[in-house]
């Protein structure tokens, strides 16, 4: 892989992996493209972490193959410098500075100390540069593993447990960094049980147990698949309102999980939706003086991934 | 660069290892030793070449090995627990590149350490014995090499830094203090049946064992091992340096090997 041919993807194809008798990966395909963030989940022990060793080049796959550009391509040297990696909970030696660690991935690297000074502003640190790592916080160790990930602005990021210790500002300086990784066009593959966190900010799902891929979508595709309710919450006008009318023309309709004196709380399907707006709020409802307001809660990725899970 | 990721991590190493208060602790014991060793001698008016060299020797090979074992246990566990040796290994570095960077990177504070220990007592020492005490300096190095390509290999081999320092301990008392009482039970045992030459090939087989005969035959001359009919088997500088480079090459090998057979395995 040439240091600066243009990678119009990266694709884990058929990989398989064994340890003795446990086949911690079953022929995952996937594959990652330009611009777009990857995200990784499944349980403990799923194979999440082998299949990034294998990018990595740290485990050599019992079968399948990395390709780029659709050719396959060998964990080299120059493909090694094109990656960029963030451990979990990684502990840099606590006799040197930040500075220090930096200046040793800097060299190793061959990047320049300006770049240095650009990457420790980015991820907040330039006033404790110079201080002992011993005297960090997690955060603070967090930061400096994601700076040193990301000092040679890699083509691809591989980011495990990314979001670990990171306060709000961590996060903040995580969610910089990985929008500008979309819009340089670069890869980001993330290993993350912390979905709800990363929701937001990643463009595929791919959840893999027991070494099989079971799903791999965005988030749209992956809510349609798993096909789980969606709540509504009416919140209702004063108790000694009348509101049985309205919970009568609901339940003919659909299925309603709760009902109190002020609330009621209704599961639909998707396609259901417009179909309920119609029934409560068109202009000759009766219904819609007993509202007071409403709320619609779209699953939450956490409980489609667990659906997802159990189900597969 | 070609190599640029393994320089960066012997000056990365060096740096860190020369900040270890223990590595300090045992430098600053050494040359404390040698220098009060030297000192003694003098004072007492001792015959120097029979009591300052020999007591050096035997210092040097109960210390170095120490020092090179305590420097070399941790480089490949220490980074595995401390969850950075995977990335160092996804960096653009093969592994020989890997295991080579940590011992010349550590092998550079503990030659600083042997030389800090030995110069001290050249010092201290009467000029006209100053020029037969640098010659330990070599044999010294090559001594520390051993034990820390040992560490080293020990460190591979293992998971747990834990399990790294009770092996390291197991190793020092082994080659340093055990094998000569083993060889000395087999002498006992066997009631003298054991020929000189087989004797000398399993002392000098350990470096400890080299390192004190080659020593103490320089210092105190061929009547030494002659006086336990020993000096006609005593290898030749050619086959103490292939010892010497047997003992540094097989355990660095075998580190490299062991880091290879974890991309087969977990």
């Amino acid at each position: 892989m040439p240091p600066t041919k243009k990678m119009n993807n990266i694709e884990f194809h058929k990989i398989t992996k064994r340890f003795g008798k446990l086949r911690a990966l079953d022929g995952v395909s996937l594959e990652v493209l330009p611009g777009e963030t990857v995200l990784l989940a499944g349980p403990n022990g799923a194979g999440k972490s082998t299949l990034i060793n294998i990018l990595l080049g740290l485990y050599l796959p019992d079968g399948g193959e990395i390709r780029i550009n659709g050719s396959r391509v060998p964990v080299d040297k120059a493909l090694k410098s094109r990656m960029g990696y963030l451990p979990e909970n990684v502990a840099f030696s606590e006799n040197l500075s930040g500075w220090s660690m930096m200046a040793f991935f800097a060299r190793a690297r061959g990047v320049k100390k300006q770049r240095m000074r650009e990457v420790f502003d980015r991820i907040g640190l330039s006033p404790h540069a110079k201080r002992s790592i011993s005297g960090y916080s997690k955060g603070m160790r967090q930061r400096l593993a994601l700076g040193i990930s990301i000092l040679h602005e890699p083509d691809i990021l591989i980011l495990d447990e990314p979001t670990s210790g990171l306060d709000q500002e961590g996060l903040g300086v995580l969610w910089a960094v990985m929008e500008e990784w979309k819009e340089k066009q670069r890869m980001i593959l993330i290993s993350s049980h912390d979905l709800g966190l990363l929701e937001k900010r990643v463009d595929k799902f791919c959840i893999i147990r027991s070494g099989h891929l079971i799903a791999s979508d965005g988030p749209l595709a992956l809510r349609d698949k798993a096909a789980l309710p969606i709540k509504v919450y009416f919140s209702l006008n004063g108790e000694d309102a009348d509101h049985q009318p309205l919970l009568d023309r609901l339940r003919e309709r659909f299925s309603v999980h709760e009902h109190e004196d002020t609330s009621i709380q209704i599961n639909v399907a998707s396609d259901e939706i417009v179909t309920l707006m119609d029934t409560v709020f068109a202009s000759d409802s009766p219904d819609r003086a007993a509202i007071h307001s409403l709320r619609v809660m779209e699953p939450e990725l956490e409980h489609i991934y667990e659906h997802l899970l159990e189900s597969s | 660069m070609k190599g640029r990721v393994a320089l960066a991590l012997v000056w990365h190493e060096f740096l860190e290892r020369s900040r270890d208060r223990w590595i300090l602790v045992l430098t600053m014991l050494f040359v404390l030793l040698s220098g009060g060793i030297t000192m003694y001698g003098k004072a007492g008016g001792l015959t120097q070449g029979e009591v300052v060299g020999p007591s050096l020797v035997t210092l040097s090979s109960l210390l170095i090995p120490l020092v090179g074992l305590l420097l070399g246990f941790d480089a490949v566990v220490g980074e595995r627990e401390r969850r950075t040796l995977n990335l160092l290994l996804s960096m653009p570095m093969n592994r020989w590149e890997f295991i080579l960077a940590k011992f010349i990177g550590r092998f550079i504070p503990l030659a600083m350490a042997i030389l800090a220990g030995i110069l001290t007592a050249v010092f201290l020492i009467e000029a006209s014995f100053g020029a037969a005490l640098i010659q330990l300096i070599i044999p010294s190095l090559l001594l520390g090499a051993t034990f820390l390509a040992v560490g080293i290999m020990i460190s591979s081999l293992v998971v747990r830094q834990a399990t790294a320092s009770s092996l390291l301990i197991t190793v020092w008392f082994l080659l340093v203090f055990f094998y000569d009482l083993a060889v000395l039970g087999a002498l006992v045992v066997t009631d003298g049946a054991m020929s000189n030459s087989l004797t000398t090939a399993i002392v000098v087989s350990n470096p400890v064992g080299l390192f004190r005969i080659t020593m103490m035959q320089r210092f105190g001359g061929d009547n030494f091992l002659a006086g336990f009919g020993l000096e006609s088997y005593i290898p030749g500088e050619g086959m103490s340096a292939l010892i010497w480079l047997a003992w540094v090459l097989i355990p660095l090998t075998l580190s490299v090997l062991f880091l290879y057979l974890r991309r087969q395995r977990s």
